[in-house]
């Protein structure tokens, strides 16, 4: 059974007023409850596949001398079931009481463990206890990875239920075995995985976290950021998960990276240019390309043009039809931005500085945009 | 159904990226538009400006006469797809459809009802019971489509949706997206960043480029009118032949200078140029690899625009060939039709069609005739 002990008790007084066993399957087929000591037959029932298929309207069932109640939660659906006895309508009400009763402890329950969550997320392993550890703990034997999802629509956050958002999650995680989805505010959530299958798993999730935003954006209409934090070996270390999830949605929005999903250990130099000190950058600015040529009017363009050239492995035929120009407008342009700043784009050394120097500009644009301002 | 009204549209980016500038189009009611450019050129700023995803920095948007500037995404009365869709795993077809529906506690009989006619739309109506797992590449893709449809909305937004589908599939599903909109008889604004799929589903196509529209065409005019040689050149394949070449007056003719080639303008052409004062300047001459030729019959017809050159690359494509060459400097393509006795090194001679000779503005690059 995978219910909690809280939980099980609850149930048992359950079925101690209404006297007559009965069982809780949730939506996976999992066992979570069966009460008393039942037999065979009774622990090893299965909800049918008629009650199971959402087309039918009806949430209660009787077949082959069981009663079938599903429930649908405020975000997960269970099902509850016990012997025939009484009149269907009598049958009924005691398992949608039953089922209320299981919800309302449920509900308890999930509020401590992403209290629990929470508090290991942003605090830290210090703030929480080692009983509470065992007790809501997921397993990672091969270690564990936080994905962060930052609702950024206003009006979203501000007119609906957070339920709906991890319902949503639930179903696109469903193939996963062991995770958490923890609701941090009404604009920010987080989903603790663990990791267990040696193959892939932490690419699989990667992967199925750059459906989130576009699955947000059709269905509930809302605009996120995800991002996928570093993969940590304890539980007690996902907040460094946690932190790198944050430091990649922020570094990847100022960088512009991929907007699907930023990867914190994919995100290659731009780590490491991010959280520079901005004195150090515009000093760079400053020696590399010098105040004259940051001055020109024309220095964006010019270094757009470079930046194609540069991506483009130097391939002057390539880059001009990647950038829907003549061939000779780019030789031109590449000659006046050497002209300008003395930097040759053909060589590795200087190519590299001028690599540098612009994702130090679209960094500083970002985080310090005066500090570009050379006129005056 | 509904029309989609940009007028001045702005977005700005916190942090100083203008992503789409000065905006402005008319989408009818029931109408297919694509948004075609480059990878950064603003289609998806400008899509989501229209879902509410984004908002508007400054401009008027309208749906269906109505200003939504100020309206929830949710109010809009559109419905989306995208690139990096999920579908629940989970669940039955049946039930991913209802997804959204029921998360947005639409009644159970409305579900049924909408999900059943998107399902008969979509001729998937078998499948509804189906695991998604149990499906294939073309069967998950509608059912991706059956979520947008069952919202029964205005207008459709698809942003590339067929993006990570491998190459035949994308073709497959290009046509059944052109027949569900027949059939569903709604707005639709689809964005790609591929001109070849563009051409073949828009009826009209906007082609965009740092943010700026460049041209609003159908397919066959923008292909054979392009206003600058950006359009020229990201539009077809292989791309537009670009050769910069001198306007020279003889008697009274008109010539493009290429070398030791001469190349005659038809008169319409050659009135342009001059009444344009381009007469001893610099221009370029564009013209596509389908329009130079290599047989006989062209050879006699257009004998003042003929050009000679050294095969340097052949690609064989089974209906056609293309000859790579050197003209001046720049890259040269001919498309033929495909012969035995070309080889590489081989100088071969060719007929330029004078009446699909584009000409550039060298420094504006803007279109001086077509
Ligand atoms: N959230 C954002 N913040 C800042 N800049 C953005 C954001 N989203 C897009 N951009 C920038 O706006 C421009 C247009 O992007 P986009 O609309 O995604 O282009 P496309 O869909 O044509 O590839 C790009 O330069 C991109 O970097
Ligand atoms: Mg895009």
């Amino acid at each position: 059974m995978n219910s909690s002990k809280d939980i099980r008790i609850q149930l048992d007084r359950i079925a101690q007023i209404i006297n007559r066993d009965f069982g809780v399957i949730d939506e996976r087929e999992n066992k979570i409850y069966y009460s008393g000591e039942s037999n065979n037959a009774f622990n090893t029932i299965t909800v049918p596949e008629e009650l199971k298929n959402d087309i039918e309207d009806s949430d209660f069932l009787q077949k082959d001398g069981y009663s079938f109640f599903r429930y649908a939660g405020s975000d997960s659906t269970v099902y509850l079931y016990m012997k025939s006895r009484d009149n269907t309508e009598n049958d009924r009400r005691l398992l949608e009481l039953a089922a209320l009763a299981y919800e309302n402890k449920e509900q308890i329950q999930k509020s401590a463990v992403n209290h629990f969550y929470q508090s290991l997320l942003i605090d830290g392993p210090k703030s929480v206890n080692q009983s509470e550890l065992t007790q809501y703990g997921i397993k990672g034997e091969h270690g564990y990875v936080v994905v962060n999802i930052y609702i950024s629509s206003e009006d979203y956050i501000s007119n609906s239920e957070s339920s709906s958002i991890t319902v949503l999650l639930k179903g696109i995680f469903s193939q996963f075995q062991t995770y958490k989805i923890v609701i941090l505010n009404s604009q920010k959530y987080a989903v603790v995985f663990g990791i267990n299958e040696e193959k892939d798993e932490y690419e699989q999730i990667i992967e199925t976290s750059t459906t989130i935003r576009d699955t947000l954006a059709s269905e509930l209409m809302v605009d996120a950021y995800v991002s996928v934090g570093s993969l940590v070996a304890r539980l007690t270390e996902i907040s460094i998960s946690y932190k790198d999830a944050e430091t990649a949605r922020e570094a990847g929005l100022v960088f512009g990276l991929d907007k699907e999903c930023y990867v914190y250990d994919k995100m290659g130099i731009e780590k490491l240019i991010y959280g520079l000190p901005i004195r150090n950058c515009v000093s760079f600015l400053k020696e590399t390309l010098g105040v004259e040529f940051l001055k020109d009017k024309n220095a964006k363009e010019l270094l757009y043009t470079v930046k194609t050239f540069l991506y483009n492995n130097q391939n002057v035929s390539e880059s001009a039809r990647a950038l829907y120009i003549h061939r000779n407008t780019l030789v031109y342009r590449l000659d006046k931005f050497n002209k300008l700043t003395n930097l040759d784009s053909t060589k590795f050394e200087e190519g590299m500085k001028i690599g540098i120097a612009l994702m130090i500009m679209k960094y500083l644009e970002k985080k310090a945009p005066g500090e570009l301002e050379f006129e005056r | 159904m509904a029309s989609v009204v940009f007028k001045n549209i702005y977005k700005r980016y916190p942090g100083g990226v203008t992503a789409v500038n000065d905006f402005n189009l008319e989408v009818a009611d029931k109408e297919f538009l694509v948004l075609v450019g480059p990878s950064g050129c603003g289609k998806s700023t400008t899509l989501r400006m229209v879902a509410g995803l984004e908002e508007v920095t400054s401009g008027e948007l309208l749906i269906d006469g109505k200003l939504v500037n100020d309206i929830a995404p949710k109010d809009r009365d559109i419905a989306m797809v995208f690139q990096n869709y999920a579908l629940y795993p989970h669940m039955s077809v049946f039930e991913n459809m209802a997804f959204g529906l029921k998360l947005r506690k639409t009644p159970k009989g409305e579900i049924k009802k909408r999900v059943h006619e998107a399902a008969r739309i979509l001729e998937i109506e078998h499948l509804l019971d189906r695991s998604i797992k149990a499906l294939s590449g073309g069967q998950k893709q509608r059912v991706a489509l059956g979520r947008a449809i069952v919202r029964e909305p205005k207008v459709f937004l698809m942003d590339e949706p067929l993006s990570n589908l491998d190459a035949k599939l994308r073709a497959q599903m290009r046509t059944e997206i052109i027949k569900l909109h027949q059939k569903l008889q709604t707005t639709v604004i689809y964005v790609t960043h591929d001109q070849v799929e563009a051409m073949t589903m828009g009826s009209r196509i906007v082609v965009m480029k740092d943010g700026y529209i460049q041209q609003v065409e159908t397919p066959q005019r923008l292909y054979e009118r392009p206003v600058n040689m950006f359009v020229a050149g990201f539009i077809g394949t292989p791309q537009m032949n670009f050769v910069n070449c001198r306007v020279e007056k003889i008697n009274d003719d008109i010539f493009l200078r290429i070398g030791r080639w001469t190349i005659k303008l038809p008169e319409v052409k050659a009135k342009r140029l001059e009444e344009g004062g381009y007469i001893d300047k610099e221009v370029v001459m564009g013209i596509r690899s389908e329009h130079v030729h290599d047989e006989a019959m062209y050879l006699e017809a257009y004998k003042d625009s003929q050009i000679e050159s050294t095969v340097e690359v052949l690609e064989l494509l089974g209906a056609e060939s293309l000859v790579y060459m050197m003209l001046e400097g720049h890259m040269f393509i001919a498309k033929i039709k495909p012969r035995h006795n070309i080889y590489v090194g081989d100088t071969m001679r060719f007929a330029l069609d004078p009446n699909k000779i584009h000409v550039f503005d060298k420094d504006t690059e803007n279109v001086i005739t077509n």
